[in-house]
């Protein structure tokens, strides 16, 4: 029973293909830590992890080599990748690029349910931040700057950016993160919705800069 | 500060924490609209396919705008059909919303807020309803007494202006649905995961919620529990707002939404329907023993016939308060006592041809052959059983859903701690139809008792069906005449069926459970077995009132 009616019947099986939540179970599994970088993944251990046949395991597993949250290792093994410092400059720059650009389309084109779906992000980011809850704080932020080419209807840029951002999560969990810089960070995310609603492109790309140079020297102190 | 050895390590294998609400829907389009101190409430705007301005109706609820639970897509897409922009909104500091959880606190002033930016919209025409059960039946009239001008017609179901009438009975706490809805509702769902499933061995009574939380106790419950009822869970009745009040005979909160009703229609000032159907808390209707409850979600089309009846009713209300576009010659009050069948027309409740049946109670006790019997019975007595609180009287219906799977409870009636007073089996139909109260004069060795009355039909086989209830908390000095109110009654028995009514000193978990001492019951600790008795026949001795039509002739 949950509040105020029962719960509604068992949901009919899960329709999402097989390799569809194998690529989002061990996804989810990166970002959050619970797999850490070296952690080898054989395609029966995974398939035996996930309840699932090892078909959908093997296309899951290739997908995120694609993605580059798995390596190749020796012995023909496939790791959790590690996020080197020159990927993860990298990683800066595209973001740096491509999100710049997400934000002056968004600033001419978003109306107010665009810019109130940002506000309602930081309204569960600031609760997870409250909680202490990393991971759901990290995925508000993921979804925070997805939000922006999506709504935009970029959807080459937010694909890109999924994948980048990626790479960002799985140097945070390395370098570790920083609870201040965290609500700095919802400050100028904050500071960012405010402009949008002023649709001045100039003045929110700079925010968008100022905001993404932050976080960069958060993530990596020692090589800023 | 480094958090990095904080981050949780869950065992491999799990599944994904789900999202604690449902995503929203694709046709809705999102806003967030600011209150008076900024904070903002997560809104859905659902609007027609064609027009560009239209009447809107509004529900703030607390228990998931998107969820399939309260159907609140469903309802958007029927009533957007219909002509309708429909406004669903998470309310304050629940699941998508901003601010902290505060139950009752702030309804009357968010609700202006949102009246107000929902008028402001290009595609309102400026006629606004609001429609929803329970909470947010009471969120209605929480808006209703801010008197924003815009807002023109509500349509509370299994609701009330007063939600003391859900966290007490005369004195006594309703245990298990407020633990309930304490548990799924007033925390943060998001931060404690829970089972849903709470453990009733747990003493005190105040730790069951919270062990079952992992610790966090949720907002408001030990305040309720120990009656300190917040001064804005009663809101004033406005008699000058057209109002559709929907109730379900088998609703725990019918008492609250008569009263709110009551309160209305004497306010004054515009007319009030009163709509009873043969229904629980979650308009679960009331089906014939054997027939199979089928989950308004099992299909589309099973989804659909439940729509018709469930908000059906609202469409000629609305349709005639917001646009103007038909007549409303309803009766001001409809009911019915099963399912589906035509309804009933009066301008009062209880119906003018419902009229009080006393029955005496009386006869031997021990193993459940009391009588319930028409006229007095002269020769006194009295009957006695030992209140343990260690071992109290189960009780076995569902809090919210009664209908949803009734149970029977004849094996309950006949223990040692419960008087139970049957009449004979019934000639003729008989029509349970208004107020029923039992009047007993109470007595027990301790400074203060609970007198649990239960009413119940009883089936040919023997099975039973309980129809109201009601609790009550005594003082001394003893003996104290009480009368328990069990609300009012709507049931249909059948010839062959028998009335019973059973007391007992406690319902659990349906009722807090007396200690026996002096303690609270909701932080006692310790507890004690106590002999509590009632008084039977003479002036003194115990009877029964229930209105109801036809089928009996009152001896005098």
């Amino acid at each position: 029973m949950r509040g105020f009616r029962p719960q509604p019947q068992q949901p009919g099986p899960d329709r999402t293909p097989a390799a569809a939540r194998a690529y989002t179970e061990l996804r989810t599994k990166i970002l959050y830590g619970e797999l850490p970088a070296g952690t080898p993944l054989s395609e029966a251990d995974t398939a035996t992890m996930l309840g699932l046949s090892r078909t959908p395991v093997r296309e899951a597993l290739r997908e995120l080599l694609t993605d580059g949250l798995l390596e190749e290792a020796p012995r023909r093994q496939v790791v959790v990748a590690t996020a080197s410092p020159e990927l993860n400059r990298e990683v800066a720059l595209m973001r740096g690029a491509l999100e710049r650009l997400a934000i002056r389309e968004a600033a001419e084109n978003f109306d107010d349910s665009d810019i109130d779906q940002l506000r309602l992000i930081m309204i569960r980011t600031r609760r997870a931040l409250k909680a202490g809850d990393i991971n759901s704080y990290l995925d508000c932020d993921d979804e925070f700057h997805l939000h922006i080419p999506h709504a935009a209807g970029l959807f080459l840029i937010e694909d890109a950016l999924r994948r980048l951002r990626g790479f960002t999560r799985l140097a945070g969990l390395v370098t570790g993160w920083n609870l201040d810089d965290f609500e700095r960070s919802a400050d100028e995310h904050d500071a960012i919705i405010d402009s949008l609603a002023t649709h001045n492109a100039d003045d929110v790309e700079q925010i968008l800069i100022d905001h993404l140079a932050a976080t960069r020297t958060a993530l990596a102190p020692d090589t800023h | 500060m480094p958090v990095r050895e904080e981050l949780k390590v869950p065992v491999l294998g799990q599944p994904l924490r789900p999202l604690p609400f449902a995503p929203v829907p694709e046709n809705a389009r999102q806003y967030a609209v600011p209150m008076a101190d900024g904070v903002r409430l997560a809104t859905d705007v659902y609007l027609p396919g064609r027009g560009t301005r239209w009447p809107t109706l509004l529900a703030r609820l607390p228990y998931d705008k998107a969820g399939d639970e309260c159907f609140g897509p469903h309802m958007a897409r029927w009533f957007t059909e219909r002509g309708y922009a429909v406004v669903l909104q998470d309310v304050r500091g629940k699941l998508r919303s901003g601010g902290e959880l505060a139950p009752f606190e702030s309804e009357t002033a968010d609700g202006y807020h949102t009246l107000d930016w929902v008028s402001a919209q290009s595609w309102c025409d400026g006629a606004v309803g609001m429609f929803g059960d329970s909470y947010y039946g009471f969120t209605q009239w929480a808006a209703a007494a801010s008197r924003h001008p815009v807002l023109r017609a509500i349509a509370p179901r299994v609701s009330t202006a007063d939600f003391r009438y859900m966290l007490d009975r005369q004195g006594v706490f309703p245990l298990e649905v407020v633990a309930y809805w304490a548990l799924e509702t007033w925390v943060d769902e998001a931060l404690y995961p829970y089972e849903g499933k709470l453990d009733w061995t747990v003493r005190p009574l105040a730790r069951i919620v919270p062990k079952a939380l992992g610790g966090p106790e949720p907002v408001g419950l030990n305040d309720w529990a120990t009656r300190h009822f917040p001064a804005a869970a009663t809101v004033p009745v406005r008699g000058d707002i057209p109002a559709l009040h929907l109730g379900g005979f088998a609703d725990f909160l019918l008492p609250g939404q008569l009263d709110t009703w009551r309160r209305a229609c004497a306010a004054g000032g515009a007319r009030q329907y009163l709509l009873l159907d043969a229904t629980d808390h979650g308009w679960t209707t009331l089906r014939k023993p054997g027939r199979p409850y089928r989950d308004p979600l099992s299909s589309e089309a099973t989804l659909q016939r439940f729509l018709e009846g469930y908000i059906g009713p609202l469409l000629p209300f609305f349709d005639h308060y917001l646009r103007n576009s038909t007549d409303y010659l309803t009766a001001p009050v409809r009911w019915r006592l099963t399912a589906g069948s035509p309804w009933q027309e009066d301008d009062q409740w209880p119906p003018k041809a419902s009229r009080p049946i006393t029955w005496t109670l009386t006869g031997r006790l021990a193993g459940g052959d009391g009588v319930l019997r028409l006229g007095p019975e002269t020769t006194r007595s009295s009957a006695s059983w030992t209140h343990d609180p260690a071992d109290p009287v189960p009780s076995r219906i569902h809090p919210y859903y009664p209908l949803i799977e009734p149970l029977d409870e004849r094996d309950i009636h006949v223990r040692a701690d419960v008087l139970s007073f049957t009449t004979e089996p019934l000639l003729r139909r008989l029509d349970l139809a208004g107020p029923a109260r039992a009047s007993v004069s109470m007595s027990s060795d301790s400074d203060t008792a609970h007198l649990v009355a239960t009413l119940c039909d009883v089936r040919p086989d023997g099975s039973t069906h309980r129809i109201v209830d009601g609790a009550v908390h005594i003082r001394s000095p003893w003996p104290a005449r009480v009368n328990v109110d069990l609300g009012d009654a709507g049931y249909r028995l059948y010839p062959g069926h028998r009335l019973r009514l059973t007391l007992a000193s406690s319902a659990f978990p349906r009722y807090a459970i007396h200690p026996g001492t002096d303690a609270d019951p909701w932080t006692a600790r310790q507890t004690e077995p106590r002999q509590n008795s009632i008084a039977l026949g003479g002036a003194d001795g115990a009877y029964f009132t229930c209105y109801a039509i036809n089928g009996l002739e009152q001896k005098q």
